[in-house]
């Protein structure tokens, strides 16, 4: 097999399209003696493991989960479902359009109570369907991802009640003073729901088996998922009372109903994932990668943006209209999953360091032969994002 | 020495013979060539175990997997033995078996031979993939495939079929895959790849005599056995960087089911959302069109315990003060709330006439409401006659009924129900805006209600307004 130095992490790998170590695409035309040709692959660590991790993500801007993507591009489905196969995108992308697209026709239809429904299931369904098609269950047993699903479950219940305690009951909301709202529903609200979002994750995060800022990723979004629309559900409950054509004009239901299944779902999943990473990057991570994602890789910093990020569009809610309000909260998600993404990416590329050589593979991504290194030579997808039951 | 054929039936390796040796094979995704089955991505990491005993006959046992080992549709517990004929299923694999005794030595040429056992070695013979193009522009040239061929507009060489304009700019792709086998997928082509007459909705493996179909250009497709010089002499597949391969490897759910599955949960937990609220609400909310009304206009009651409340503008009410309590005060305006917790709130407010019309005033307040109720909306219908001319004290005005729910972070919570009325003397404009935290037909926040009775909230409504003065009623005097 002809071999060549990467010029980016110095490893000894096979000449192809990426590099299997550090997923760099490797230069197509090399001028003579750039680099040598061996016999055979002598798998070399000297170089990668003296190279500086946080200069990955910043070489790197093929998003290491989904490499024809970019890392700077908000792409909802690849980042919140980061290890579906290319195969699965454009199923699940159509799912989540035929999904939005229902929750908009039953708005249209004046069916309010039954759309808030669709928008609350929506998401969370999804979830369960990727967890299901990349067969999570391999490597995070059914107990685990279902524990998460019902923990998040039951703080959004809880978190929906609270909030309605804290509510002045029925008209007394068009009295209540902003500074108490903002207060209580701005602040209080979204504080003790990021609280009760990563009690799971922060359960899970002493078992060492999970160890990779994927794991907390994963544990981040499921709990985050189930919390928004057992929250939404909780919410509506009240409003199921007037049947299923309530009165209400179309179109400021319409914005609103795209807050509730798109927007503020995506934002709470992204930063909560992505402080769960972050989570775990900063305790699971080896110590060389700790610094890899810079401040927002801190713990405390990275909790403090999710908290900041819930509570913005909490209190947009309360001073805004409703339009204004999704434009911002749609603004802030997309910010969100760009964080999230890059702290997949960066979490993946740290993983890179750590996966041992192995003998060849058929690469699910793209099917393609290529050493079980750490990324695929012919697709560059890290090998670490692939669906479990695909991976080797 | 082969103690045993298995002839896949299906699965990946369709149409391939695995040989059985001494060591016996395990199966799973985690185990040496040809034990994953070409990546059957059905099997568990350690599947299925068939070993060969001193005495020569063949045993399969299950590893604990998870989609269990099936022998003749049988679900197996312990280690079985195989006997000739038997059909065994794993994963998506089913494979039948040929006892050395038993079976015929002719192997197809075509086919190729895996042997399993001592080193699990793959014996694949290398072939390359020749294309004649039967009909297209291409019509009589051949195309050989060494290792991929990337097919469409986007292309340069071969791989464009001379220009076939029929063809989608990335239209399929075919590719060495598992044990050196040639398989061909659709890359999202408008006109669909066709193989053997059938549009192809996965992946495909190609063997020779197979007819392929894209656009205007047929192909037939044979397999020859690969030349090193040839190979090597070769430059390597046209690769567009815009292009990457969709990827071979079976999905555990295809695109298609999962869409379907999806849209099938989705539309059931609608269905069940549906069947919840009808049960919650079996009729809704009652509407009565204004040529049908449901219940008769409220008539005020004398007050029992009159409390005088006189504005620095001018104006006055009168309110009673077992029934309702002053929550609000400012400098033109009065906030009064039902003490009898019937989620009545009456806020009542003045402009000078100058600088506010009734109909702006109302158009103002709207604007203040809707911030906290979602999709604030006239009512036409409503069950209970709220007004029969709209009037504030002696004095008639404008006004209407408007519904919504109340605006929350987490979605819509509450209904509820305003009533707004505005009338205008020569000096001041009175806006009055009821609240009621349920619509007033919802019978079950007022149980003393009954259809064609006077709803009590709206009655208490109705009996502080009658009471407003303006000042040129000599309201504060």
């Amino acid at each position: 097999m002809a071999l060549r130095r990467c010029e980016r992490c110095d490893s000894v790998v096979p000449d192809s399209r990426f590099c299997i170590r550090c997923g760099n695409e490797l230069t197509p035309e090399r001028e003579p003696g750039q680099y040598s040709r061996l016999s055979r692959l002598t798998p070399s660590v000297s170089g990668i493991t003296g190279m500086d991790p946080s200069s990955l993500s910043g070489v790197r801007r093929a998003f290491a989960a989904a490499p024809e993507e970019s890392v700077l591009r908000p792409s909802i489905v690849s980042t919140i479902f980061p290890q579906l196969p290319r195969a699965s995108l454009g199923a699940f992308r159509a799912c989540l359009a035929l999904g939005v697209g229902s929750v908009l026709v039953l708005g249209l239809a004046k069916l309010y109570p039954v759309a808030l429904i669709a928008s609350a299931i929506l998401l969370p369904l999804l979830a369960v369907f990727y967890f299901y098609d990349v067969n999570i269950f391999e490597d995070h047993p059914f107990s685990i991802i279902a524990g998460t699903l019902l923990a998040g479950a039951a703080a959004g219940a809880v978190t929906a009640v609270v909030a309605e305690q804290l509510s002045p009951s029925g008209t007394q909301v068009f009295f209540e003073s902003t500074g108490h709202a903002i207060l209580t529903r701005g602040v209080l609200v979204p504080l003790v729901s990021l609280a009760l979002i990563m009690l799971g994750p922060l359960y899970l995060l002493r078992y060492p088996r999970y160890a990779t800022a994927l794991d907390g990723a994963t544990f981040g979004v499921a709990s985050a998922v189930a919390f928004t629309g057992t929250e939404v559900i909780v919410q509506a409950l009240s409003a199921f009372g007037d049947g299923l054509r309530p009165l209400g004009a179309v179109v400021p239901w319409l914005v609103k109903l795209a807050t509730i299944a798109v927007a503020l779902p995506l934002l709470t999943m992204s930063v909560a994932g992505a402080s769960a990473a972050a989570l775990w990057l900063s305790h699971r991570a080896p110590v060389r990668d700790r610094s890899a994602l810079g401040r927002l890789g801190r713990p405390a910093n990275a909790l403090a943006l999710a908290a900041a990020g819930m509570i913005a569009a909490s209190v947009v809610q309360i001073v805004l209209s409703i339009g204004l309000s999704l434009a911002i909260i749609a603004l802030m998600a997309v910010a969100g999953v760009l964080w999230l993404r890059r702290v997949i990416h960066v979490g993946l590329l740290g993983e890179a360091l750590e996966i041992e050589d192995a003998p060849a593979i058929v690469c699910a991504n793209c099917a393609h032969h290529t050493r079980l290194g750490h990324f695929c030579e012919n697709c560059g997808i890290s090998l670490a994002a692939l669906p479990r039951s695909r991976s080797a | 020495m082969s103690f045993a054929e298995l002839r896949c039936l299906s699965g990946i390796l369709e149409g391939e013979t695995i040989e059985l040796e001494a060591a016996g094979l395990t199966i799973g995704r985690a185990t040496e060539d040809p034990g994953p089955l070409g990546g059957d991505a059905r099997l568990s990491r350690r599947h299925a175990r068939i070993t060969v005993t001193a005495a020569g006959s063949v045993i399969i046992e299950d590893l604990g997997s998870t989609n269990g080992t099936w022998v003749n549709d049988a679900l197996i517990a312990d280690a079985t033995p195989l006997k000739d004929g038997d059909e065994v299923r794993v994963g998506r694999t089913t494979f039948a078996v040929k006892l050395a005794g038993a079976r015929t030595q002719a192997l197809d040429a075509n086919r190729t031979t895996i042997v399993a056992g001592e080193r699990n070695t793959v014996k694949a013979t290398p072939t390359d993939l020749v294309l004649l193009a039967t009909d297209g522009p291409l019509s009589g040239r051949e195309i050989v495939v060494s290792d991929e061929l990337l097919i469409g507009r986007a292309f340069q060489g071969d791989g464009a079929l001379a220009g076939d304009k029929t063809l989608s700019r990335h239209h399929a792709r075919i590719a060495r895959g598992p044990l050196q086998r040639f398989y061909i997928e659709d890359t999202g082509s408008t006109n669909g790849t066709f193989l053997n007459d059938n549009q192809l909705r996965s992946p495909r493996p190609l063997t020779s005599g197979d007819e392929l179909s894209f656009g205007a250009s047929r192909l037939a497709v044979r397999t020859v056995p690969q030349r090193d010089e040839q190979t090597q002499e070769r430059p390597g597949p046209p690769r567009s960087e815009a292009f990457m391969p969709r990827g071979s490897a079976p999905s555990r759910v295809s695109s298609r089911r999962l869409v379907s599955l999806f849209a099938a949960v989705f539309v059931l937990a609608i269905g069940a959302a549906v069947l919840g609220i009808v049960l919650v609400a079996p009729n809704g909310p009652h509407k009565c069109p204004p040529a049908h009304p449901c219940n008769p206009v409220p008539k005020a009651r004398p007050l029992l315990d009159e409390t005088l409340y006189k504005n620095p503008s001018g104006w006055s009410l009168e309110y009673d003060a077992h029934e309702m309590s002053i929550t609000g005060r400012q400098a033109n305006e009065i906030q009064l709330s039902d003490s009898q917790a019937s989620g009545l709130t009456l806020a009542v407010s003045s402009k000078p006439a100058s600088q506010s019309t009734p109909e702006a005033s109302i158009q103002t307040e709207l604007g203040s409401l809707e911030q906290h109720v979602v999709g604030l909306t006239q009512d036409t219908e409503p069950q209970d006659q709220m007004f029969g001319v709209p009037a504030v004290g002696f004095h008639g005005g404008i006004g209407s009924v408007y519904g919504g729910e109340v605006n929350t972070a987490q979605g819509s919570g509450q209904a509820i129900a305003v009533e707004l009325v505005a009338a205008s003397d020569a000096t001041t404009t009175i806006l009055v805006t009821a609240l009621f935290d349920a619509p007033p037909f919802e019978q079950a926040s007022f149980p003393e209600a009954e259809a064609g009775k006077e709803n009590p909230a709206l009655q208490a409504a109705d009996e502080v307004i009658e009471t407003i003065r303006f000042p040129s009623d000599g309201g504060a005097a």
